[in-house]
């Protein structure tokens, strides 16, 4: 895996969400890796190279991170909140993508500051549409936050 | 007033008691009124007072004079009176006096023509009585020098002519008959008494003259006098006039401030005998009762003799009198000069009220303790009600910390329908898709169908969810009103319809300048609804017309939907509103049945109504009010 392959964080705790969102990603011909975080703690460990993931390189970030609210552990927004509150990676893009559209999520969320907000639908083939939109924007058109400013 | 007089009659302490604390509040009255009115009533009293001094001085010193003056002019008069009385004596003597020596001489020619003793009688006598009138007339009236000179003068003449008449006598008796009568013929006897008569004359007249001058001066006098009784008579009766009507005018106006403060102090116990809703009473120093009104014996069921003169204690509860109540009452009054206080109190007839009491104590000018006023009211009724709003409250209370719980279980709920529910739909319908796109191939014809069908089903689970989610929504949250511009967000919604479903030739008619006051995400929902229904039932038109406008003015205005398109039967119209109500089989018109509850929802926590009509194959309206 070279440093400058575009790695796609998806932070899911549900297995069938998970296949889901992949077969997803696959059908729309994003091949890049996706790394896979089953509650709030464990994408946590991969964002700041602790637990199991102790000792990983941290030059490797996320160019996207996927992320559902309701996890086990340490919830969506809470993650998003030591994201932000973190200078490594406050600046990394954020993407919540989940079951709800209750206000509060959505008022929270963009309040700590996520990047972008989608509802999963349930009919897949929308489902694959948004995936396909979403790998579209964030891993081609748009322009990631400069490195320097991400080490900083 | 019948109250007053049954005290009277039955009490006279009380009556007494009564009259002195009825006569306070007048006086309390006076009292605020004091400074300037006690400084002008010292200078009336003053005024009158000195006024009626003044007079009765001026009346004395005015008698004193006539008087006096009076007194001087009688004693004046009864002085010349004897004077006069003195003058008149003197001039009969003096005539007499004259009339002695003429009848001497007499009476001694003719002794000397006759030589007959028996001339010589009168001769004798009038000797006698000449000597008793010169004595007289030395005594009496010669004060004056002058007629003391004269009769000074006329005494040595009235000598030498007795002697003068005594020698001839001599003569005669010596039968010197012409020596005698030359003696008479020398003229000296003659010459003697003419003088003797022109003096005593002299004398006559100047008496005379004295009399009338003394007539003149006492009647110039009685003048004097009488002027000067007149206008002290004038003088006195006008100053006793003046200082009476002072008095008079006075008088009428202390008769006419006392009639003021009697009828001000009447009106008061008249005031405060009726009125019904306080009991109005007066306690004494000691705490005993003793005045009584109307509301007193309303509320506590007491008459004003059963309970005058006993002690107030006998109106609170049993236990408050033992604690000492009443007596700590009585000392909050006289210390702070009010006590203030609500509780509980006994009627006569034992049962007991909530009062609220406010006892004053009562202290006179020189600030002496009079008594107490008390001042009772009966507000059990509003205890009772205040009492039964808390315990509402209380409950009410109960009731909103219940609700909150309830609320937020409901939102968490929600929250956890919004997340779970929705994604195991998900992996049915995608598995579902994944299977057909994968293994299509080896399904027959109908096993893709059935699993068309179980996509369906998801995607219709899914969009009931939404709708129940919104509907839950739409009742919690709090309502943020504000100007709303329904025109306007007809037009998006409108818009946003027409995008959806290019294909479709339905025209909108949208009246300009809907405004409305509401919450405007709320509002959406209802328009979403109602266009979005009228929308869907206008699919199956030719020409589809959907119209949004109003009725009414600003008060009762009424917003109206209205559609051409399939409408329903009325009969089932009151199922419209009803969550999961549909009118309509699912593959003529798709739906979940729960907009227009939402809409309705949204409708009542506006405070408004809506309502529909419609007839099968015509149309359909909706109204609501906000």
């Amino acid at each position: 895996m070279s440093s400058n392959e575009k790695v796609i964080l998806l932070v899911e705790d549900n297995a069938d969400d998970e296949a889901l969102t992949k077969r997803a990603l696959k059908k729309n011909n994003i091949l890049n890796h996706v790394v896979v975080a089953r509650d709030g703690v464990e994408a946590l460990d991969y964002l700041f190279g602790t637990g199991a993931y102790a000792g990983r390189d941290l030059s490797v970030m996320p160019t996207i991170i996927l992320l559902d609210l309701k996890l086990p552990k340490v919830d969506g927004l809470e993650v998003l909140k030591r994201l932000r509150s973190d200078p490594r990676t406050q600046l990394l893009p954020v993407v919540v993508l989940t079951s709800s559209k209750e206000e509060q999520d959505l008022a929270r969320s963009y309040t700590i500051g996520v990047n972008s907000y989608i509802r999963k639908p349930v009919d897949f083939e929308q489902f694959m549409e948004a995936v396909r939109q979403l790998g579209l924007y964030w891993l081609v058109l748009n322009e990631a936050p400069p490195l320097k400013a991400r080490a900083a | 007033m019948a109250q007053l007089t049954t005290n009277t009659e039955s009490n006279s302490r009380s009556a007494a008691g009564a009259s002195s604390i009825t006569a306070s509040p007048a006086a309390a009255g006076v009292y605020s009124a004091r400074p300037s009115n006690r400084v002008a009533h010292i200078i009336r009293t003053w005024t009158v007072e000195r006024t009626i001094g003044s007079a009765f001085a001026v009346c004395m010193v005015m008698l004193c004079v006539i008087g006096i003056g009076a007194h001087r002019s009688t004693n004046r008069l009864i002085a010349d009176n004897h004077l006069d009385i003195a003058a008149q004596t003197e001039m009969l003597e003096l005539s007499e006096l004259v009339s002695s020596i003429k009848d001497a001489e007499t009476g001694q020619r003719g002794f000397l023509l006759t030589g007959d003793e028996g001339y010589l009688e009168p001769y004798g006598e009038a000797i006698t009585q000449l000597d008793r009138h010169v004595r007289s007339l030395r005594q009496s009236a010669s004060d004056t020098s002058t007629q003391r000179e004269r009769l000074a003068t006329i005494e040595p003449l009235l000598q030498r002519k007795l002697a003068e008449l005594r020698r001839t006598i001599t003569l005669r008796r010596a039968n010197d008959v012409a020596g005698s009568l030359n003696v008479v013929r020398t003229g000296e006897g003659k010459a003697l008494m003419d003088q003797i008569r022109s003096i005593a004359a002299t004398m006559r007249d100047e008496d005379g003259r004295v009399v009338q001058q003394r007539d003149l001066d006492q009647s110039a006098m009685g003048r004097r006098t009488l002027r000067t009784i007149w206008f002290g008579t004038v003088f006195t009766f006008a100053v006793v006039l003046m200082a009476g009507l002072l008095i008079r005018r006075d008088m009428l106006a202390r008769r006419r401030a006392e009639r003021a403060l009697r009828d001000a102090e009447q009106r008061y116990r008249l005031l405060i005998e009726s009125v019904q809703d306080y009991a109005v009473l007066m306690l004494d120093p000691g705490g005993q009762v003793v005045s009584w009104n109307a509301g007193a014996q309303r509320i506590k069921g007491y008459r004003a003799e059963e309970i005058v003169g006993r002690h107030f204690s006998q109106f609170y509860r049993k236990q408050d009198v033992e604690r000492g109540k009443p007596e700590n009452d009585l000392r909050v009054a006289l210390e702070k000069g009010r006590c203030e206080e609500e509780g509980w109190r006994v009627r006569k007839d034992g049962s007991m009220f909530w009062a609220s009491v406010i006892l004053s104590s009562i202290r006179d000018e020189s600030g002496q303790l009079r008594g107490f006023a008390k001042i009772t009211r009966d507000i059990t009724e509003r205890k009772r009600s205040e009492d039964a709003i808390g315990k509402l409250n209380q409950s009410l209370q109960q009731h909103t910390a219940q609700l909150e719980v309830a609320n937020k279980e409901l939102e968490a709920f929600c929250y956890s329908v919004s997340h779970d529910l929705r994604a195991p739909l998900r992996s049915i319908d995608g598995f579902s898709q994944a299977l057909l796109e994968d293994y299509g191939k080896t399904l027959e014809g109908e096993g893709r169908d059935f699993l068309q069908r179980v996509r369906a089903g998801t995607q219709r689970m899914a969009q009931l969810i939404d709708d129940l989610l919104n509907l839950s929504r739409v009742t919690r949250g709090e309502l943020s009103r504000s100007n709303v511009d329904l025109s306007a967000m007809a037009r998006l919604v409108a818009a946003e319809l027409q995008k959806a479903n290019p294909g479709r030739a339905a025209e909108f008619v949208i009246a300009d300048g809907l405004m409305a006051e509401g919450d405007a995400r709320l509002l959406r929902v209802v328009l979403d609804n109602l266009l979005g229904n009228a929308w869907k039932f206008t699919a199956k038109q030719e020409s589809g017309r959907i119209e949004f406008g109003s009725t009414g003015s600003n008060g009762s205005r009424r917003f109206f939907v209205r559609d051409n398109g399939a409408g329903f039967d009325m009969t089932y119209g009151h199922k419209l509103f009803g969550a999961f109500q549909r009118l309509h089989a699912n593959d003529e018109f798709a739906g979940t049945g729960v907009g227009l509850a939402t809409v309705q929802r949204i409708i009542h926590r506006h405070g408004g109504k809506v309502s529909a009509e419609g007839e099968v194959g015509k149309g359909a309206m909706f109204q609501f009010t906000l």
